[in-house]
């Protein structure tokens, strides 16, 4: 996925609706005037008013950093967007400050509430009074329902975007909602709604080729609830939050990971852990180049989300992958440089968007012989701190099986953002889940 | 009496001339008492002569180039009250009365023992680079698992010996210069042989690091025994190429290896101070041994240790 925000400044386009009109069109679909165009216009004329471009501005630079959407959601000028439009803010207050384009390029400071950093929403205060705006409701739709998409996408002012309701991913840590339609850069935090104006997600993110993800409107009213009323919090205890936030959601979703009944692959004499939940994707492939004296089989599992901290990190990754090294050409001694130089090979190319210092520590590991049950092996475990947020750590487990004159397994263990009781707990059920079955 | 002594360009003796009566002739014609080779020297170029008060001297002949003292004047005639070097034309001539003092006699050096007598013997230095590059193409060999291992390691094992044969080079002229004498084999047996015990205790460390389960054994082994090696190969070199004491070499060689060693670990640190991104370095290495002979813990010992790697980490990322 990525992320939909843009970098390209613009007006905020169009003129809000009266508030009695948008409350009659939470009722019922509106009577549409004939010769418009179609149900499409009509939507766009009722609604894009309330939806608002946001920009995050580097203080130094006087530039824009980030541009983004968001949409009101209470008279007093309450508005909803992601959190990944404001991250750059709530981790360097002193370097960003965030504002609202009106009307004629007129901006407005913007105050950040409350975020969710695992649902990726923010709830602002805008300083505006707007005449009308969303109300968030829980929905109930069938799979193929028309919706539309509003957003400011770039510097091309306010768009609306067709596409359809394909129900909620099946295999997502965080809730997401499949929307079929072009959601792009600069549309991100704007609201995703139905005919009569009902929100049914907020737009976070796309995959290209008109596969657009939504956040459910469920988790922007949890958190407006969350908001309502609250006093712009400082900045610093916005970012401590999010540290709360990622510790309190992976208890819950790291609490039964490898804890239950395992499915288990088979790999050259080994069992190892496979799609533990369905959350999983697994991949596969064998590297077995014609000249090569060795074969090396991947098996990788992955969430394939992750969490986004700020524009330089992210978080909440969960992968692990087993790697079968075979060979019947290599005698005792190379089968062991082999074995070594994949046991030490470990490239990572998540967690960090450029090289830098500020978010991370750099990485440490320890390693020694381990044993379980028959099992024996060489464990390596690496960990690096987060610097804005103590107490989470990205942690990676290694395990090279012992044993093997010409074949071995490594198996590698990610998890990032995670406590290290966490991280401990995780490891020992990961490990006791591998077993030799020959 | 006196002696004559035509020096050649380094100034080592290249002849050495007797002249029991006086006057005695240096020239070029075959008339002379001392002959010298030498187009720009007069068929009799100077003639050595004792006056009425019994002192020696050289006189000039009446010869084109004359006599020209060692501190580069033209002479008629110069007198040799002891050991006096001029030049004939091109040619150094050293003149030595023969009751001139000599030096009391040095003795002999001692005989070279141990390893140093092992490189010095032609066969047994020989043996050693043979063993050595042999070594060094199996290590390279072995620790390469891809198709093209045997070419790679035999280019290795030939690009070592280039470079190892460089460094001896080095040593054999700074000995040629300082002591006169080369040793070019002695200088490179006994570089391979620092290689061998290098890889050898390197092997070892590691073999008993990982049956042992030691993190990090076989690093502060190969560092220490990098440093002995290494003092140990520096200070063969300074026996074999210059006159040191051995108290000497020894203190000069560990001196020079412990300033590198700072410098290497200055870099280090320096390094260590730069942001690794998302690189994770691991120095974990497996050996083929049975598995029923490594040390293992369980799984929960070992994780239970985590507390010191987040300790480590925490610092780090306090550090600003």
């Amino acid at each position: 996925m990525r992320w939909p925000d843009g970098r390209a400044a613009l007006a905020l386009a169009g003129v809000l609706l009266a508030a009695g009109a948008a409350g009659a069109l939470q009722r019922r679909a509106p009577a549409l005037p004939p010769n418009d165009g179609g149900e499409t216009p009509a939507v766009f004329r009722r609604f894009a008013a309330q939806v608002a471009k946001l920009q995050v501005v580097e203080v130094r630079s006087g530039a824009k950093q980030v541009t983004g959407s968001g949409f009101f959601v209470s008279p007093d000028g309450l508005a909803i967007t992601n959190y990944h439009v404001v991250a750059d803010l709530v981790h360097d207050p002193d370097k960003y400050r965030a504002e609202l384009l009106g009307s004629g390029g007129r901006t407005t400071p913007v105050r950040v509430l409350a975020v969710d950093v695992v649902h990726d929403l923010a709830v602002i205060r805008t300083g505006s009074a707007p005449s009308d705006w969303f109300r968030l409701a829980p929905v109930s739709i069938v799979q193929g329902l028309r919706l539309y998409a509003l957003g400011h996408p770039g510097d091309l002012g306010i768009a609306i975007v067709e596409g359809t309701f394909n129900g909620r991913l099946p295999h997502t840590l965080y809730p997401r909602i499949h929307f079929t339609g072009s959601i792009n850069p600069g549309m991100s935090g704007g609201p995703t709604i139905t005919l009569d104006g009902r929100v049914v997600g907020i737009n976070v993110a796309t995959a290209g080729n008109q596969q657009s993800f939504l956040v459910p409107v469920e988790d922007a009213i949890a958190l407006l609830a969350r908001a309502r009323g609250a006093a712009p919090p400082p900045a610093e205890s916005l970012l401590a939050d999010v540290g709360r936030q990622l510790l309190a959601y992976q208890d819950i979703y790291l609490a039964h990971l490898f804890a239950d009944s395992v499915p288990t692959v088979r790999l050259g004499g080994w069992r190892l852990p496979t799609e533990p939940t369905d959350i999983f994707n697994c991949w596969g492939e064998t590297d077995d180049g014609p000249d090569q004296p060795y074969t090396i089989t991947h098996h990788y599992c992955g969430t394939g989300d992750d969490i986004f901290l700020s524009s330089e990190q992210s978080s909440g990754i969960i992968e692990f992958e087993h790697d079968l090294v075979e060979s019947d050409e290599l005698g005792l001694f190379r089968f062991s440089a082999l074995y070594t130089r994949e046991l030490r090979s470990l490239a990572t190319d998540w967690g960090l968007d450029r090289e830098g210092d500020e978010d991370v520590s750099g990485y440490r590991c320890r390693a020694g012989n381990v044993r379980q049950g028959t099992l024996k092996g060489k464990a390596v475990l690496c960990l690096r701190a987060y610097k804005r947020l103590p107490g989470l750590y990205d942690a990676v487990f290694r395990l090279a099986t012992l044993g093997g004159r010409r074949s071995g397994v490594i198996t590698t263990l990610t998890l990032s953002g995670v406590s290290v009781a966490n991280a401990e707990r995780v490891v020992r059920r990961y490990v006791a889940a591998i077993g030799w079955a020959p | 009496m006196i002696w004559v002594e035509v020096l050649d360009r380094r100034g080592h003796v290249a002849a050495r001339v007797r002249c029991a009566t006086l006057p005695a002739t240096i020239g070029r014609a075959w008339t002379n008492d001392v002959v010298l080779d030498d187009r720009h020297v007069d068929a009799v170029h100077a003639r050595l002569v004792r006056d009425e008060q019994g002192a020696l001297a050289l006189e000039d002949a009446g010869s084109l180039n004359g006599i020209v003292t060692a501190a580069g004047a033209r002479a008629a005639r110069v007198s040799v009250a002891g050991p006096t070097t001029v030049h004939l034309g091109q040619t150094a001539v050293r003149l030595v009365p023969a009751d001139a003092p000599v030096g009391p006699a040095v003795p002999l050096p001692p005989a070279t023992r141990g390893l140093l007598a092992l490189v010095t013997a032609p066969r047994a230095a020989l043996l050693l680079v043979l063993v050595g590059v042999a070594a060094a193409g199996v290590a390279f060999w072995l620790g390469d698992p891809e198709a093209e291992a045997p070419r790679k390691a035999a280019g290795g094992a030939l690009a070592l010996a280039v470079v190892v044969g460089i460094w001896a080079g080095v040593w054999a002229l700074v000995g040629r210069a300082t002591v006169q004498r080369a040793m070019f084999h002695a200088h490179f047996a006994a570089a391979w042989l620092t290689l061998l015990v290098l890889e050898l205790v390197g092997v070892a460390a590691g073999y008993a690091g990982f049956i042992l389960d030691v993190d990090g054994l076989a690093t502060l082994v190969d560092a220490v025994a990098a440093f002995a090696c290494c003092s140990t190969l520096l200070a063969a070199h300074f026996a074999l190429a210059t006159s040191m004491t051995a108290r000497r070499r020894a203190a000069v060689a560990i001196a020079v290896v412990a300033a590198i060693a700072g410098a290497v670990g200055l870099l280090g640190e320096a390094a260590r101070g730069e942001f690794e991104g998302n690189d994770v370095t691991i120095r974990a290495s497996v050996r083929p041994v049975p598995v029923a002979i490594v040390r293992t813990r369980e799984v929960g010992a070992f994780l239970g240790e985590t507390a010191t790697l987040q300790r480590e980490v925490d610092r780090l990322a306090a550090e600003p």
